[in-house]
């Protein structure tokens, strides 16, 4: 569904990401059956509906860890969907970042080495890339935290350390899909301020998937999905 | 909302008048309808009459003259007893969302398309108070008082989705009753 | 019985309801049973026979009662690898089979349904293929005379079999809860390992002595010292692959800025004991192999030597086929132990697969990941299986020198050459699970929290 006509004037013809009529079965359920979606650069947008309603689907469509079954992905002028993997796994690393509920950290590795580990792969050296993460730990308040494992933090720090995994590379969108599913509230909100106020400070775009009303309410405006298809689409004031 | 008691919890800190009273009172709650300065006013004087304040006196600071109020040792028994209270939990259902539903059923109308709407405007409220709320600079006052809101409609919305989900049953229902 | 029978029930309820992984530690075990039943027949066989036969195959190998007490005492060696094999079987789907028997406890079954639950289900797959081998032995061997031992070795090894899986189970059953949650084996070998290591090096120090102080206890220099000496060294070599796993792992870790290597070395470093024990029987191969392939080298020159002067009493073809048969004993004990090192590499994918698929939506290559996949098992293997090769080495080199007054002893070389050919095998066995690791990253992991 397009909300062409409801934009700002300032807004750029070209939305950074668009997808156009997905369809994506999981064997014989079908997840996505027509879903569209722009997201403009900057762009903070809540996508929200029912567990089953092919919110994660969506999510892993545009991002390019799966391809539609039909439908296109455009993201910057270039068609993600026909891409090989190896291709979309480096604009996954470079120009994407994730962060999941849970799980996106490698357990054996340190909170700054789990950082690092996206500039590693760019190729940058062991103490470039360590200071660089340090820097990001230390803006999401978990400096402190940098040399323990995941699983000896709390459920609130280990997610800040995903979002400087998922940021440090500078990417142009970050796709987080239930970022704070498994916290308590306080957590939430802490993950949650960290996620949006750097995205608006660096002009980051975010997807942002979640059932939750009030993570939803960070965003500028909300797409609800039902039976794998957009139903409502709200813009922001 | 008892405007007599925040009144006289404000004076507990110290002499203070009706001006002085209305600032602080929006300071402390922020995002809570302002007090009228007229109300105020009217409150003082009850507070007065009961015997839970008194006139402190009246200085002028140069500009117009301003009768202060301290509280009364009745005044802070009053209070402390008031502070101790527990608020009723919803001693009574008052939903308006709910009402205006069944009354829309009982209407011929649309309830569905009126819950997607009330829904519209519940999120773009949340979205407003969470803009509030992330602003630079914020107080703690203001992110807790955001915060009460958001819950609360948070939790209308849970209701709005699970009512939207049963609206048939509960067309029957009404329409048969 | 009607418990027995709910029990069973219940049993093969949970099993046919459970995923793929546990299908396949069934199938494994039942293999492992049929192996270890099939070696157990084929020494009850041998001992069964009394005084001189001529059989028929063999090159006369199993005629005399001595020779074949021998062949008996090698394939029972055989059944350690085997065994090892099972243990490692019964680690396929553990942490789901765990967490079932846990939910199981949690509903209300006692420990000791739970324990005999999970006792028939190994059980019953062991018998599976205790059936399998034993049919297949009584119909290939006519000489098994001795139906009582068949019978003892057919019904001997799926109650080891149940009676070890219960045993495994002690703290699932013990504390319902405590198993969901994953515990790190931080600790080393334990106090059996250490006195097991001093017990043989003080073995090992008597026999030197031997010659200087006069025994006590006659040790004749022969198959006895081979094997004391083979064991502590492949001791000596789990130690080494244990504590050089997080020496490797911190060294590695703190200077490298390959993420491949990090990753690898960041687990190794977190867990260095648990594959210290997974590579305990692939140290063990090869300091039996290396150590085999030299003795063989010198064995066969000094025959050749010997039947060149003419003074060998039998036929030649008497000692080689004793030589090919203890090459084929450990090459299947090699393959044994590969196919366990492939199912602990597949086995360690599996249970990490939503946490790699995760990686691999964040956009790390899937080089990387197989790169740290390999690098996991080549590191600590390296340093362990030189000094497992060089033991070998030593142990030919010093049958070469006490061969050396008799015949003219080659340099044993191809014992240095069995510890590279392992090394590679065992990255090869590794890599079979390289497929695995693309179709186990799929996006549909994600899709569950």
């Amino acid at each position: 569904m397009s909300n062409r006509e409801d934009l700002p004037e300032d807004t750029p013809p070209v939305p950074l990401l668009s997808a156009r009529d997905l369809v994506k079965a999981h064997g014989r359920t079908l997840a996505l059956s027509g879903a569209s979606v722009d997201l403009r650069a900057g762009e903070i947008l809540a996508v929200t509906g029912t567990s089953g309603s092919g919110k994660s689907t969506l999510l892993h469509c545009l991002a390019g860890i799966v391809r539609p079954d039909e439908g296109t992905v455009t993201y910057a002028g270039e068609r993600l969907d026909g891409l090989p993997e190896k291709r979309r796994s480096e604009l996954r690393r470079t120009e994407f970042g994730v962060v999941f509920q849970f799980g996106q950290l490698i357990p054996e590795l340190t909170a700054v080495d789990n950082v690092a580990l996206p500039l590693l792969l760019a190729g940058a050296s062991r103490a470039d890339a360590r200071a660089g993460a340090g820097e990001w730990l230390e803006r999401f308040g978990v400096r402190g935290q940098a040399e323990l494992r995941p699983g000896e933090m709390s459920g609130g720090q280990a997610q800040r350390v995903a979002l400087a995994r998922a940021l440090v590379t500078g990417p142009r969108i970050v796709f987080a899909d239930e970022p704070t599913g498994a916290l308590d509230s306080l957590a939430s909100e802490q993950v949650m301020t960290a996620l949006i106020g750097t995205a608006r400070e660096s002009g980051t775009a975010v997807l942002l998937i979640t059932h939750d009303a009030q993570v939803a309410a960070y965003a500028d405006r909300e797409i609800r999905l039902a039976d794998g298809t957009v139903a409502t689409a709200g813009v922001a004031a | 909302m008892s405007t007599r008691h925040i009144l006289l919890g404000l004076l507990a800190g110290g002499p203070s008048h009706g001006y002085d009273l209305k600032r602080r009172h929006d300071e402390r709650f922020p995002q809570a309808r302002p007090l009228a300065y007229g109300q105020v006013y009217t409150t003082l004087q009850r507070l007065v009459r009961d015997g839970l304040a008194e006139v402190d006196g009246t200085d002028s600071d140069g500009g117009p003259e301003r009768t202060t109020y301290r509280s009364t040792a009745d005044g802070s028994r009053e209070l402390a007893l008031w502070a101790g209270e527990i608020a009723p939990p919803a001693p009574f259902v008052t939903n308006e969302i709910f009402a205006k539903v069944v009354v829309s059923i009982l209407a011929g109308g649309d309830p569905e398309a009126y819950l997607r709407a009330q829904r519209a405007a519940h999120m773009e409220r949340m979205r407003e108070l969470t803009a509030v709320k992330t602003a630079k600079g914020t107080d703690l006052a203001t992110v807790l008082s955001a915060d009460y809101a958001l819950n609360h409609l948070d939790a209308d919305l849970r209701w709005m989705a699970t009512t939207a989900a049963r609206l048939t049953t509960l067309t029957a229902e009404v329409d048969t009753a | 019985m009607s418990a027995f029978l709910s029990d069973l029930r219940l049993a093969w309820l949970l099993t046919r309801g459970s995923d793929r992984r546990e299908w396949w530690r069934v199938g494994l075990t039942a293999v492992g049973a049929a192996l270890a039943t099939g070696i157990g027949l084929g020494v009850v066989a041998l001992l069964s026979l009394d005084g001189f036969y001529s059989v028929s195959f063999g090159s006369g190998l199993f005629d005399s009662p001595s020779d074949r007490r021998n062949v008996s005492l090698a394939l029972g060696l055989l059944l350690i690898p085997v065994l090892g094999f099972l243990g490692q079987c019964a680690r396929i789907g553990a942490v789901h089979r765990d967490r079932r028997l846990a939910a199981l406890r949690l509903a209300g079954a006692t420990p000791g349904q739970v324990r005999r639950i999970a006792a028939l289900e190994s059980g019953l797959a062991c018998l599976a293929g205790s059936v399998v081998a034993t049919t297949a032995v009584v119909a290939l061997l006519p000489y098994a005379t001795a139906w009582a031992g068949v019978v003892l070795v057919a019904a001997a090894v799926p109650v080891l079999g149940a009676v070890v899986s219960a045993v495994s189970l002690r703290r699932v059953v013990a504390e319902p809860l405590g198993r969901l949650r994953r515990v790190r084996p931080a600790h080393g070998p334990g106090p059996l390992f250490r006195t097991a290591t001093k017990l043989l090096a003080a073995t090992v120090a008597a026999i030197a002595l031997t010659p200087v102080l006069g025994s006590p206890v006659s040790f004749g220099l022969g198959p006895v010292t081979v094997v004391v000496l083979a064991v502590l060294f492949s001791l000596i070599a789990i130690w080494l692959s244990g504590a050089s796993s997080r020496q490797l792992g911190e060294g590695f870790a703190a200077g490298t800025g390959r993420p491949a290597l990090l990753i690898a070395a960041e687990r190794l470093r977190e867990d260095p004991w648990s594959t210290a024990r997974t590579h305990a029987a692939v140290l063990l191969v090869t300091v039996v192999g290396s150590g085999f392939a030299g003795v063989r080298q010198v064995l066969l020159a000094g025959l050749d030597q010997m039947r060149r002067e003419g003074s060998l009493g039998t036929r030649m073809s008497y000692y080689t086929t004793g030589i090919d048969l203890t090459a084929a004993a450990i090459l299947v004990a090699l393959a044994l132990v590969l196919t366990g090192l492939a199912v602990g590499t597949a086995e360690s994918l599996a249970t990490r697969r939503r946490g790699l698929a995760a990686q691999v939506a964040a956009g790390v290559p899937h080089a990387v990941l197989a790169r740290a996949l390999l690098l996991e098992t080549a590191l600590p293997l390296f340093p362990a299986i030189a000094v497992a090769g060089l033991g070998g080495t030593a142990i030919s080199i010093w049958y070469g020198a006490a061969m050396s007054d008799h015949v003219a002893a080659p340099l044993p070389y191809t014992a240095l050459l069995v510890p590279v050919g392992v090394y590679a095998a065992c990255l090869l066995a590794a890599a079979t699970s390289l497929p695995l690791l693309r179709r186990s990253v799929r996006p549909g992991e994600l899709r569950y929290a």
